[in-house]
């Protein structure tokens, strides 16, 4: 019996050994170690989540209902309102007005850094202050100066006889929109401009020399050597105001709440709005994925950019 | 010893780069298997609730309360109460997590406090008390029953009934109980409690008592000598003010309760409505809401202020207490920092009836509620919290007591004792105004269409746009087609 058994177990293939020490030795193998925790947190924290509201989107969940499948109908619905045209317009308009003129101010304030003055080192520092301080909390205190009844710049206007009456900062429309956007370029400015002054204290100063010895000006010695060679940082910076303008939510709902009458409503504070203020999960998820598209070119763009920067 | 590796030959000495990393790695996923695998202890550590305020630690062994009745500071009627008033199951010892609203009225929210403190004392009940600010509720309420973690009692307005009663508990048995205790419920806050199949998802904690508030002095030099009686009066009483330069305050922004407070009642006095009484059918496109809605441009243009598109839930608020408006409706804290810390406008300000309309005179009012999430860990002791301690007589004289006509009852108990009431005249009316509110989407049910479109503030912009020039009939389609797609997306 004991020999039969013995027999049989030899005729049964042998059971191979896997070598952990030799597995673990393979480059491959740690190379899957050491991204696994960046994976990991991918996948929980950006496409778990994202794939979740791609369903959402496409039900009518609500609070504590997951609601039935609907297909693309929260989509279509949305184009019929007149709320969510107005907010994607106003998106799409904050994005561009307030991206330019952070643009321009920005390489403005970049070239003025890069001079030499007295101070230099403190205004580099201070000028960052509006990037540095929390959102919410700065615009708290635009809140304060352009408050509807106790604006306490219209006080000083008033009292500079600047202007006679009150002007209707936040109550008007256009005021509104104007004052978010001027909020927004107040803060997102200084990052900007950093940014771009990193990229020209990279350009040696021999190519200034040369060129002037050539007899270029200031102007031609901007177009021609400047702005090319901060060309690759212009790009990714505006790629990533772009990005933080689309959906921006803090100085929009702090400022105005998307208000008066829905005049500076946005995608971000209407999605909140819909998803989470009245618990209507789906309609809120297809709100916010119609910014998606949007993200989706402009990363792609970004992606193409760097490659090509990088050949 | 020499290696082999895919980049040639080269010597290992003790500790080499591919050492570092491999090491690296592998306590790096040690202590995410550990993470992940924690103890008991810690996993229910990270369960509780954030945000947490303020603990009131009871030492159990030591809270036994002597038998019978005896009435605390804050009238809270301590009745031994050990064990669940309503299952008879022990509480004593276990922890409970109340999402409470403070009131605005820092009286009426110490005694609140202080009644939750003693009861768990005396029920050696370890409370927990949180709060959120106000505009934050909703997110709160919804990544709760998202995540299934929170309190297990938690404050709601009616629209975060509406949003949340799928992850409410059905709490009937507690309405008919505690609605019996309290002398029956009023209709207004019962129409929001009652969801689906009859079902009670939440108690009615209080009505947040809604005045016009005006300056006497200010509306005699207009020679204006009484409150006007009808909507049409205080038109024709704004002409002359605002031709005075104090015009009357009427909330046109993104306010939740204040904008309500203006807008739904001047709606509902003309007659006008969202829905029909089947709560589907819209009504919105009417008669009556043409008719209010042209009143409305005019009485914006003749007699109203100008700013009250960005006014906040403080808008009209300042905009009386700095002089700038004649009149506003808003609940009593105007009048109640007045007294305290500007007596003269107080003493010049007084506190109008409800306006008539050709429809009747209809109050909005916020209400609270208490509900008793289906993720709450402790049911017992928060039922028991609510019978023993919240709905006590003593507590809710004592409560409202506090308020000075802000938090009022929502239910008949307090009506024939005068202990609870305001002894200012000016705040007379506080004791009758709570039953004559009425609840968004009446004569219909308070659904959660008629909770979203109140988020969405589309009936405040309804009058808003008409106030800017947009024709009523524009506005009327702007209103039907955003109820419309509520209403195919549900």
């Amino acid at each position: 019996m004991q020999l039969s058994s013995h027999i049989a177990g030899e005729d049964k293939p042998q059971k191979q050994r896997i070598d952990w020490h030799h597995l673990w030795g393979r480059d491959a193998t740690q190379g899957y170690v050491m991204i696994a925790p960046a994976v990991i947190l991918l996948v929980v924290l950006v496409a778990y989540p994202f794939a979740l509201s791609i369903w959402l989107s496409m039900t009518t969940a609500s609070i504590g209902n997951p609601g039935r499948f609907v297909g693309l109908n929260n989509f279509t619905n949305q184009l019929n309102s007149e709320i969510f045209r107005l907010a994607f317009r106003n998106t799409v308009w904050y994005t561009v007005v307030t991206t330019v003129i952070k643009l321009v101010l920005g390489f403005a304030l970049a070239l003025l850094l890069n001079q030499q003055f007295i101070g230099r080192k403190f205004v580099r520092a201070a000028i960052l202050l509006p990037w540095i301080v929390p959102s919410v909390l700065s615009t708290m205190a635009w809140l304060w100066l352009l408050d509807s009844n106790l604006s306490s710049l219209n006080w000083l206007l008033r009292h500079l006889h600047i202007v006679e009456k009150n002007l209707p900062w936040l109550t008007d429309p256009n005021w509104a929109m104007g004052c978010i956007m001027a909020v927004n370029v107040w803060r997102g400015t200084p990052f900007l401009g950093i940014t771009i002054l990193a990229a020209l204290q990279t350009i040696p100063a021999e190519l200034y020399e040369a060129a002037a010895l050539d007899g270029a000006g200031r102007i031609t010695r901007l177009w021609r050597i400047t702005l090319p060679l901060v060309l690759p940082v212009l790009t990714v910076v505006m790629i990533v105001s772009i990005i933080g303008t689309f959906s921006d939510i803090q100085i929009v709902y702090a400022l105005t709440g998307g208000g008066p009458t829905n005049s500076t409503q946005v995608l971000a504070t209407l999605s909140y709005q819909a998803g989470l203020r009245s618990g209507m999960l789906g309609q809120g998820a297809a709100i916010s994925l119609y910014m998606f598209p949007v993200m989706l070119l402009l990363v792609i763009w970004q992606v193409w950019h760097v490659r090509r920067q990088g050949k | 010893m020499t290696e082999q590796t895919g980049r040639g030959t080269h010597t290992q000495t003790a500790f080499t780069r591919r050492r570092f990393l491999a090491a690296s790695g592998a306590i790096a996923l040690g202590s995410l298997l550990a993470a992940c695998g924690g103890t008991e202890d810690a996993a229910t550590a990270t369960a509780k609730p954030a945000g947490t305020t303020a603990t009131t630690a009871n030492a159990p062994a030591a809270t036994s309360a002597p038998a019978g009745a005896t009435a605390s500071t804050s009238g809270t009627t301590q009745t031994q109460p050990a064990m669940a008033a309503t299952t008879g199951k022990p509480i004593k010892g276990t922890e409970l997590t109340v999402l409470w609203m403070p009131p605005s009225i820092q009286a009426a929210a110490d005694i609140q406090e202080k009644n939750m403190d003693e009861w768990a004392k005396a029920a050696g009940v370890k409370l927990t008390k949180d709060t959120v600010a106000l505009d934050q509720w909703d997110a709160k309420l919804a990544t709760n029953a998202q995540t299934k973690q929170g309190a297990d009692l938690v404050s709601m307005y009616a629209q975060h009934v509406a949003t949340n009663e799928n992850v409410m508990m059905d709490i009937s048995d507690l309405s008919g109980t505690i609605g019996t205790q309290v002398g029956g419920w009023y209709d207004g806050p019962k129409t929001v409690s009652i969801r689906a199949n009859n079902q009670w998802k939440a108690l009615p904690a209080a009505i947040y008592g809604q005045y016009w508030i005006y300056r006497q002095d200010l509306f005699q030099q207009a020679g204006v000598m009484n409150w006007p009686e009808t909507w049409e009066d205080l038109h024709q009483a704004g002409k002359k003010l605002k031709a005075a330069g104090t015009p009357i305050g009427h909330t046109l922004g993104h306010a939740v309760t204040d904008g309500a407070t203006h807008n739904y009642s001047l709606m509902w006095s003309y007659g006008a409505k969202e829905f029909e009484a089947d709560g589907k059918t819209l009504a919105l496109n009417s008669k009556e809401m043409m008719d209010c809605l042209t009143f409305f441009q005019q009485h914006y243009k003749d007699s109203l202020a100008e700013n009250a598109f960005a006014w906040d839930e403080t808008g009209n608020n300042n905009a009386y207490n700095s002089g700038q408006v004649a009149a506003t409706n808003n609940a009593n804290t105007i009048y109640a920092g007045l007294v305290k810390n500007d007596p003269g406008l107080a003493m010049k300000s007084s506190h109008g009836t409800t306006l008539k309309g050709p429809g009747g005179a209809f109050q909005y009012m916020s209400m609270q509620f208490w509900g008793i999430p289906t993720y709450a860990k402790n049911v017992d002791a928060a039922k028991a919290y609510l019978t023993e301690a919240f709905y006590t007589k003593d507590f809710q004289t004592a409560w409202t007591k506090a308020g000075n006509g802000y938090n009022l009852p929502p239910f008949a108990m307090l009506e024939s004792v005068d202990a609870a009431w305001p002894t200012d005249t000016k705040l007379a009316s506080a004791r009758t105004l709570a039953k004559t509110t009425r609840v968004p989407g009446s004569p219909g049910p308070y659904t959660s269409v008629v909770g979203a479109a109140q988020n969405k503030f589309i009936i405040i912009d309804t009058f808003a746009k008409v106030a800017q020039g947009t024709s009523p009939k524009d506005a009327i389609a702007f209103a039907m087609n955003e109820y419309t797609t509520l209403l195919k997306g549900q």
